[in-house]
């Protein structure tokens, strides 16, 4: 009877210090080395002259090619749906953490609902985050199904459960390359041209506090110098006169934010700039920030030689 | 209620405690709610139907024991059969059947107009009708004495364990088991924890992981290039072996730890090297249960070639029909008794002739022989996984297209690594498992068990997918 009581007692042991035991390794091994995005943002590394941001369409805002044309350095925070009030905290982090950066591109495309599993997924940059952990919080909170408030009870109980996402798979492929390369490289299949027609894409929610995280992240900009360009990317030619409230979504955030809305919904026509309905793929990116220059979202070539260092080869903190 | 989910967990807490602080008839009153509360839980308009299958096969197993008359034995078994049957017929195949019935009209120049019901499959329907069927076959057959205790009776066709899914375990296996004294054991408690963790691991950490890849490539499969089809055709495979598998080992890990034995239900199938094979390591309680009472009573392989590749197809057109109410997993059955004549009438001689004529080592045919059983296999579960025959055809096509047959071209690649490390490493423990006998290990060695199974609790919670999914087969 001994024996069993003693192994049940090195069971509990083992499940507990393996648990924080790995999570504390995954922590310092992976999150806080890796060289994804957020990992660089909440450890010091991500100093740059202009901010990316939107979901999956900020990602054709390619910073290889942005950097190429405009001599300056790039931190792209999007992310694969990642929702306004996460972008918002992210940027606002980003702000309180580093000198203020020239300039902002936000796509306002990302205002789309919540997804809330992304949000739960941001769990191990909660230590580092007290917007993110109000966040996370915010999310099991508003959880009517109950599923949220799992999840994140689950994340106090485990930590290792706070790894269990998608996020964490971006920082083990980013551990030892750059995320600055992160585009889809492929022309949009004939069959999803072809279906074009029959697709009805759903309609953009435009909630009142998506407005007011948008304010607050303009005043917090502006207050250190910053200037904040709001853009909607381009959409695969014939798209964009699909989205039903497209242009309430573009006059909304104007009103809101005092700001001008840049709309490249329907600057490009050519399908191969496209990966699908709304991503330019590589190709297309290239296009994209010359369509951006041009219209004076994006500055024009700075001379780095005449200019400080590269900000983000300067060590922070 | 589904095994994957917080108030299941609530659920065996509160059942465990009860079931090992009563003894006796008290015990087995908790079985027969526990199981009934498990059931109703999903919806328990559906109870009825367990209620009245119970009813009809306890009478009728008893009726037919006690008379000598063939005659009124065999309307006996008839009437278990019509009422069994008769509920999968409708609520499983009613639109099925019309519908098929309508197109073939349509194809004659009929405009039919029939009704189609708006009809709820109720869960786990196939699994105790064909449990509860065998009860009476084996009464009829006078194999097996009826049992006379209701409520032992009521609990084997609907202990919670293997209600809804499997495995189908017959009444000659489990009413035995009652004699049983049931009580707490440490080493039933330690092996089936194993087991039903090990089922956890596959289901929530790998089969629910690979599904969202696999949801993909079956809903749009005309956008995908050939090099992300062919990975979902892979992944499937994984999915529903796991899924099913992982059901089944928790299913038999709980039974454990309650003191009842349930047959295994799969011994790793995608290391068979013939199709008769793998049908003895896939569902393994299915596949028996249509040998034992579909296949030899249809006459086996007694009555000749001609006869019994009649008899092997019909029992898997019928094993086909079995799994939905659609006519691709008719033909998925189809492909499989295709399999099995071809492997009676080409891939027993080819082998002879391979190993004996051209000395080709028995390793590398060995080999050999499990790609083309699996590559096959993934060629039936196209038709399997896929709504309609349309949606089978382009994947196929896509997979044709070589042009896109390109890493480049495969998105969600976390998620695939992800998915094939998981699958990898459970491989891997799969093939350990024949030489070390984890389980047996773990009862030698406790330090050993202690950690394998915390480890298995880290890896599902760094990678499992906890989104109380239900199984695949509930829906069969």
């Amino acid at each position: 009877m001994r024996r069993r009581w003693l192994w049940l007692i090195l069971f509990l042991v083992a499940v507990v210090a393996g648990d924080r035991g790995g999570a504390w390794l995954l922590s310092r091994q992976v999150r806080d080395k890796s060289q994804f995005r957020y990992s660089r943002l909440y450890t010091g590394r991500a100093r740059a002259d202009i901010l990316l941001v939107g979901n999956s369409r900020g990602l054709p805002l390619f910073q290889p090619y942005i950097e190429e044309a405009t001599g300056r350095t790039t931190l792209n925070l999007s992310y694969n749906g990642l929702p306004n009030y996460l972008a918002v905290a992210f940027v606002l982090d980003y702000l309180d953490r580093y000198p203020a950066p020239e300039r902002i591109v936000y796509d306002i495309t990302i205002c789309n609902g919540g997804n809330p599993p992304l949000t739960i997924g941001m769990g191990p940059y909660a230590p580092y985050s007290a917007r993110v952990d109000s966040l996370i919080k915010a999310v099991s909170d508003q959880d009517t199904t109950g599923s949220y408030y799992l999840a994140w009870r689950g994340q106090q109980l485990s930590h290792l459960y706070r790894y269990d996402s998608e996020v964490f798979l971006q920082m083990l492929y980013y551990l030892r390359k750059t995320d600055k390369y992160w585009l889809l490289d492929r022309v949009i299949p004939s069959a999803m041209v072809e279906q074009l027609p029959d697709f009805k894409p759903l309609p953009f929610d435009i909630w009142p506090s998506m407005m007011d995280d948008l304010r607050k992240m303009v005043a917090a900009a502006k207050a250190r110098g910053t200037e904040v360009k709001f853009i909607v990317g381009p959409y695969f030619p014939g798209y964009a006169d699909k989205l039903p409230n497209l242009q309430n979504l573009m006059d909304t955030t104007r009103q809101a934010t005092g700001l001008p809305v840049y709309d490249f919904s329907r600057a490009m026509t050519r399908p191969e700039y496209f990966a699908d309905y709304q991503h330019p793929n590589l190709k297309g990116a290239r296009e994209y920030v010359r369509l951006l220059q041009e219209r004076g979202v994006l500055p024009g070539k700075k001379d780095r030689k005449s200019g400080p260092a590269p900000v983000s080869s300067q060590p922070i903190r | 209620m589904i095994f994957n989910s917080y108030v299941f967990l609530k659920f065996i807490a509160v059942f465990s405690v009860l079931y090992f602080a009563l003894k006796g008839r008290p015990r087995l009153w908790l079985m027969f709610i526990a199981s009934y509360f498990f059931y109703g839980w999903w919806d328990w308009r559906f109870l009825s139907l367990i209620i009245i299958s119970t009813a009809v096969d306890y009478t009728v197993g008893i009726k037919m024991h006690e008379t000598e008359d063939r005659k009124v034995r065999k309307q006996l078994l008839w009437v278990s059969m019509v009422v069994n049957l008769g509920f999968l017929a409708f609520f499983k195949y009613f639109n099925f059947f019309i519908d098929t019935f309508a197109g073939i009209a349509e194809q004659l120049g009929f405009q039919p107009h029939l009704p189609t019901l708006n009809i709820i499959l109720p869960m786990g329907i196939s699994f105790y009708t064909f449990q509860t069927m065998s009860y009476t076959i084996d009464v009829y057959r006078r194999q097996l004495k009826p049992e006379y205790d209701w409520l032992k009776f009521a609990t084997f066709v609907s202990f919670f364990p293997q209600l809804v899914a499997g495995p189908i375990v017959r009444a000659s296996d489990f009413l035995p088991q009652f004699q049983k004294s049931h009580d707490f054991d440490w080493d039933r408690l330690i092996t089936g924890m194993g087991r039903v963790l090990w089922g956890f691991f596959k289901k929530v950490a790998i089969a629910d992981s690979v599904a969202t890849i696999v949801d993909q490539v079956w809903a749009t499969p005309e956008i995908h290039s050939a090099s992300y089809v062919f990975v979902g055709v892979i992944l499937y495979s994984f999915q529903i072996y796991l899924d099913f598998s992982g059901y089944s080992d928790i299913a038999i890990g709980l039974a454990r730890i309650f003191g009842f034995d349930f047959p295994e239900n799969f011994r790793t199938p995608y290391f068979s090297k013939g199709f008769s094979e793998f049908w003895r390591r896939w569902h393994v309680s299915l596949s028996s249960w249509l040998r034992d009472y579909l296949y030899i009573p249809l006459g086996g392989n007694r009555h000749g070639k001609f006869n019994t590749y009649r008899n092997l197809m019909l029992t898997m057109l019928l094993g086909g029909l079995w799994h939905g109410a659609n006519w691709t997993f008719v033909f998925w059955g189809f492909l499989h008794g295709m399999y099995l004549i071809l492997e009676r009438f080409v891939g027993i001689p080819l082998s002879r002739f391979m190993k004996t004529q051209v000395k080709v080592p028995a390793g590398i045919w060995a080999g050999v022989s499990i790609l083309t059983v699996y590559t096959l296999t993934n060629v039936a579960w196209v038709f399997f996984r896929s709504q309609d025959f349309h949606t089978a055809t382009v994947i196929f096509q896509r997979l044709m297209d070589w042009k896109t047959f390109s890493f480049a071209l495969v998105p969600n690649k976390f998620l695939i690594v992800k998915g094939f490390f998981l699958i990898f490493l459970l491989l891997g423990v799969e093939i350990a498992n024949f030489r070390y006998h984890f389980i047996g290990m773990a009862l030698r060695k406790p330090a050993f068990g202690a950690v394998s199974y915390a480890t298995l609790i880290w890896l599902i919670a760094l990678f499992g997918t906890f989104g109380a999914s239900a199984f695949i087969y509930f829906q069969f």
